[in-house]
């Protein structure tokens, strides 16, 4: 059971005392409003390491880079100037010589691949004196079509690379057992088809987690609405779960509750909803190795997904990666 | 709400758990596949093919023969094949590239993880095998130590196959810790490709129990393989010393044909040999899927009950598609009385004419001005229908029977009517040979009718509405599900839209040229590469299906006798006939822009091809923005 320690950043908080004292501030790379927000908030009294990270999908490489406070990133060709994630970032985390440090991650444009390896690697083979991580939620997502067409859809995902295991997580399957996937949802349902049709568990085997209360309200029944093909295929209607979308500490509690009721199956997770909600899948997959993890690798190509810039968010994972 | 039993709800293979050889339909094309030869199969996802591996693997013939109560020593006696099936998990295999290792790293480590896992499932069986056993006698000997000593550098002797099955599991983590860790872990010792599985399977074929009996591997999901891991597996077939592997893949799943040996290929019918699940005749297809509902029919306990072998039977459910019910389903008399208007206006008031607007039939009324749009004379149209309803010889029965089910396509969009999709005959052929499709069909028909109140204890025939309502619902989910077909996803969804557009159009040609055109055919040697490619992609997923072409026309035209079919599946979507009538020719430089082609100009591709003359005269647009 992991307690939930998150909070909203907004001008109730005293952003300044809560981040204070971070020494390294790691953020991904993207054009969305929301990718810098938390960099906006903090500019004012932030002196130290900020490290931009760009990561490449389909060859698993990166680069990390100092950013200045108020400078703009160079974009590396990562196919032929990246690092491999799985060789490399361990040797690089030692280099930037994170222990014993306080570190601030900004998830909000971190691509997924690199967000679990590097959080594997934190919990495995560091000791941070502190983790925290931000995220921002957007206004609004992009939508296809016109605004007041009523079956609007979110226009997410320019195309899916192959099907692979995330770095760092590819486990041998237990083909004795039977399977159970656990779909946390998302507003691409055709994402949770493909994972079932993938996944292959057994019957009435599946279930779902939708992200509830939402980032904006309403937004569940949009969910509910683009998923309702798998949840029928899957027969997952009478095992859905609700977790609020903004954090991922309910998420982990759902997956192991789900992972206490069904020993003797194996758990597929499929992190395909909010970044949050996959932050949750995440933690929950790196404290228990004997759970698999589906992952579809969206790619949105040079879409910019969102609009604006919502509500930001910390979470304290420092009590999670000090748990062994 | 009603609480029902579907039968139909179960559509995978992997959802059948202990159960699934009674579900499993043995049909007579399947005999004597698995010989003392590899065999590749091949067929769209849920063709059968999963299910036919899994009939056939080892746990599930003992399950299927302790359901029978047969002994374990008769049933190890009769069989001769001992099969081991594994899933090639897209979630998993392609973990074995990047890293900062090269590809002769990558190919080792692979061979070494198959030979690890395989051998491990044949130990378990071995074990098994010898737990069944109640004789000592019987049982299979271990003498696999020296061998084992050398390969792993024991210190500790492994001398059963316990201990084999554990020191395998533990080098499995090791191989494993090493590919999510290669900068800090070091690297495992490698066993060569296929060499302790042969090992093995060496030992125990040469015992007195065993001398009969072949190994076979079923590597289910080949597709997903990478091309250097399909090498390895390739090489295994090239090989067989003993254990011989099947392969089983969707349609053009097999990257290479080569195997380690940079000069060496598999072919047929030397190294292996090929079937395909898609490519029963009609009448082997009804066989099969009749057979396969009826298991699942005959476990409703109510139909048990009952004991009429009628109800056990699909097509007692879905019955057979009758043209004049749709017809009458939503012309009214008032109709009958446009379409008389319509050719009167037409051909004037000549008498020897007025025979064609006196008709109450309205395939014929709207056959006739279908024959009027041709330019037919409507003297000769009159004098031909006269001798058809004199039942004389007549080309009115050819133009009937040419043109009805285009008509109705025609008639339906006039009236703002859904076509309706019912019947064995359409659920069939709407399956597109795919069986999974058609249980998702009747899956889905027999949920609407639970809805209208339909009970196994007093069983009639599905609705039109109930069926037709089914497959536009499975039609609609298998056109969203396109985006996820990897690496093309909506390129190949923004194709199938295009396309798809322009048969419906084309099925709105008032002069119905050419009825219920729904497939193409192309000069595909003059297609550029990348179009091959993605057209490979599309069969992949059976989104497209490679047949033979309908009617052979001058080979210099069309070039490579063979078109390609819109899966039938996706005929409720976009309201065509599923039915294998007509091919339409497109340019392979339009069918590149189709492919791959920027949306504007491929739009206006779609358009030219579909250009036609509608009944309001104008023209409606296919627009790709709309449609996507």
């Amino acid at each position: 059971m992991l307690y939930n320690r998150y909070y909203k950043l907004d001008s109730s908080l005293d952003i300044k005392n809560i981040f204070n004292d971070i020494d390294i501030f790691f953020l991904g790379t993207s054009s969305e409003a929301r990718a810098t927000n938390v960099l906006s908030l903090i500019k004012g009294f932030y002196k130290n390491d900020i490290l931009a990270v760009d990561y490449d999908i389909e060859h698993e490489k990166y680069s990390i880079q100092n950013l200045p406070v108020d400078g703009n990133q160079i974009r590396k060709n990562l196919d032929t100037e990246g690092k491999d994630l799985v060789k490399d970032l361990g040797i690089d985390l030692h280099q930037i010589d994170i222990n014993n440090k306080n570190l601030l991650i900004d998830i909000t444009s971190l691509k997924h691949p690199f967000l679990f390896y590097l959080l594997l690697l934190i919990k495995r083979d560091f000791q941070p004196k502190k983790l925290l991580i931000t995220y921002t939620e957007p206004e609004k997502y992009v939508q296809e079509g016109k605004e007041d067409n009523a079956r609007q859809k979110f226009d997410l995902t320019e195309k899916f690379c192959m099907v692979n295991s995330l770095p760092g997580f590819a486990r041998v399957s237990d083909y004795n057992k039977e399977r159970i996937l656990i779909a946390i949802m998302g507003f691409e349902g055709n994402r949770f088809s493909k994972a079932f049709e993938d996944v292959n568990p057994s019957d009435r085997k599946t279930y779902a987690i939708v992200g509830f209360p939402s980032f904006q309200p309403s937004w569940q029944y949009y969910v509910y609405s683009q998923n309702q093909y798998p949840l029928e295929q899957s027969k997952a209607f009478s095992s859905i779960r609700r977790s609020t979308a903004n954090e991922p500490f309910g998420v982990y509690n759902i997956l192991n509750d789900i992972k206490n009721q069904n020993n003797g199956f194996e758990l597929v997770v499929a992190p395909i909803g909010t970044k949050p909600h996959s932050l949750g899948a995440c933690m929950f997959a790196i404290d228990n190795e004997d759970v698999q993890i589906y992952y579809d690798f969206p790619s949105f190509g040079s879409k910019t997904r969102t609009i604006g810039i919502g509500k930001s968010f910390v979470y304290n994972l420092t009590d999670f990666i000090n748990n062994i | 709400m009603t609480i029902y039993n579907n039968p139909f709800s179960i559509d995978r293979a992997e959802q059948l758990g202990d159960k699934l050889f009674e579900f499993y339909s043995n049909h007579k094309n399947f005999e004597g596949l698995l010989k003392r030869k590899s065999l590749m199969l091949e067929g769209g996802r849920g063709s059968g093919k999963t299910m036919f591996f899994l009939y056939h693997s080892y746990f599930n013939k003992k399950k299927e023969s302790e359901s029978k109560n047969i002994r374990f020593e008769e049933f190890f006696k009769a069989e001769k094949l001992i099969g081991i099936h594994f899933r090639a998990d897209s979630n998993f295999v392609p973990a074995f590239q990047h890293k900062g290792l090269d590809d002769d790293d990558w190919t080792l480590l692979f061979g070494h993880f198959l030979n690890i896992t395989l051998s491990k499932r044949l130990v378990e069986i071995i074990i098994d095998i010898n737990s069944s056993f109640d004789s000592r006698e019987s049982q299979i000997e271990f003498d696999l130590s020296d061998e084992l000593n050398i390969l792993f550098n024991l210190k500790d002797s492994i001398d059963s196959f316990s201990l084999l099955l554990k020191k395998l599991s533990y080098e499995e983590i090791l191989l494993m810790n090493y590919v999510n860790n290669v900068s800090k872990i070091e690297r495992p010792i490698i066993i060569s490709n296929g060499y302790l599985l042969n090992l093995i399977a060496q030992s125990i074929l040469k015992q007195k129990n065993f001398q009969e009996k072949t190994i076979h591997v079923f590597i289910d999901e080949y597709e997903n393989l990478l091309l250097y891991q399909q090498r390895i597996v390739n090489t295994l077939i090239k090989h067989p010393n003993p254990v011989i592997i099947d392969i089983g893949m969707r349609n053009k799943g097999c990257k290479t044909y080569q195997t380690l040996g940079d000069s060496e290929i598999i072919t047929p019918p030397h190294d292996y040999s090929y079937y395909n699940f898609e490519q029963f005749t009609s009448q082997e297809y009804e066989e099969l899927i009749v057979d396969i509902c009826r298991k699942r029919l005959e476990k409703i306990d109510a139909l048990q009950v009952i004991g009429d072998p009628t109800y056990l039977d699909i097509r007692f459910y879905l019955g057979e598609y009758n043209l004049e019910d749709e017809l009458s389903s939503f012309l009214k008399p008032k109709d009958i009385k446009i379409l008389q208007s319509k050719i009167k206006a037409r051909v004037g008031i000549e008498e020897n004419c007025s025979i064609l607007y006196e008709s109450a039939d309205p395939l014929i009324l709207r056959l006739i001005l279908v024959l009027l749009e041709r330019g037919q004379k409507s003297e000769h149209i009159a004098h031909e229908l006269t001798l058809f309803l004199e039942n004389k010889p007549s080309k009115f029965n050819d133009w009937i029977h040419n043109n009805k089910n285009g008509l109705i396509f025609l008639l339906c969009k006039e009236h703002s009517k859904n076509k309706m999709y019912y019947g064995f005959n359409t659920y069939k052929s709407t399956s597109s040979g795919i069986i999974r499709f058609f249980l998702e069909l009747c899956e889905s028909a027999f949920k609407n009718a639970f809805r209208n109140s339909f009970e196994f204890q007093s069983p009639r025939r599905l609705t039109p509405n109930e069926q037709s309502e089914a497959a536009y619902y499975v039609s609609q989910y298998k056109i969203n599900d396109i985006e996820t077909y990897t690496p093309y996803s909506n390129k190949l969804k923004r194709f199938v839209l295009l396309l798809g557009g322009i048969f419906e159009k084309l099925h709105r040609d008032i002069k119905l040229s050419e009825p219920e055109r729904n497939h193409f055919s192309s000069e595909f040697n003059r297609l550029d590469e990348e179009s091959l490619i993605f057209l490979k992609s599309a069969e992949l997923y059976s989104v497209l299906q490679k047949k033979e072409e309908t009617k052979v026309k001058n080979s210099s035209i069309d070039g490579n006798n063979i078109e390609y079919h819109l899966n039938h599946i996706y005929a409720p979507y976009f309201q065509i006939s599923a039915r294998k009538i007509r091919s339409l020719y497109i340019d392979p430089g339009n069918l590149a822009v189709l492919i791959s082609g920027e949306s504007r100009k491929a739009n206006d591709v779609a358009n030219a091809l579909a250009k036609i003359e509608e009944i309001n005269g104008g023209q409606t647009k296919i627009d790709l923005f709309d449609a996507l």
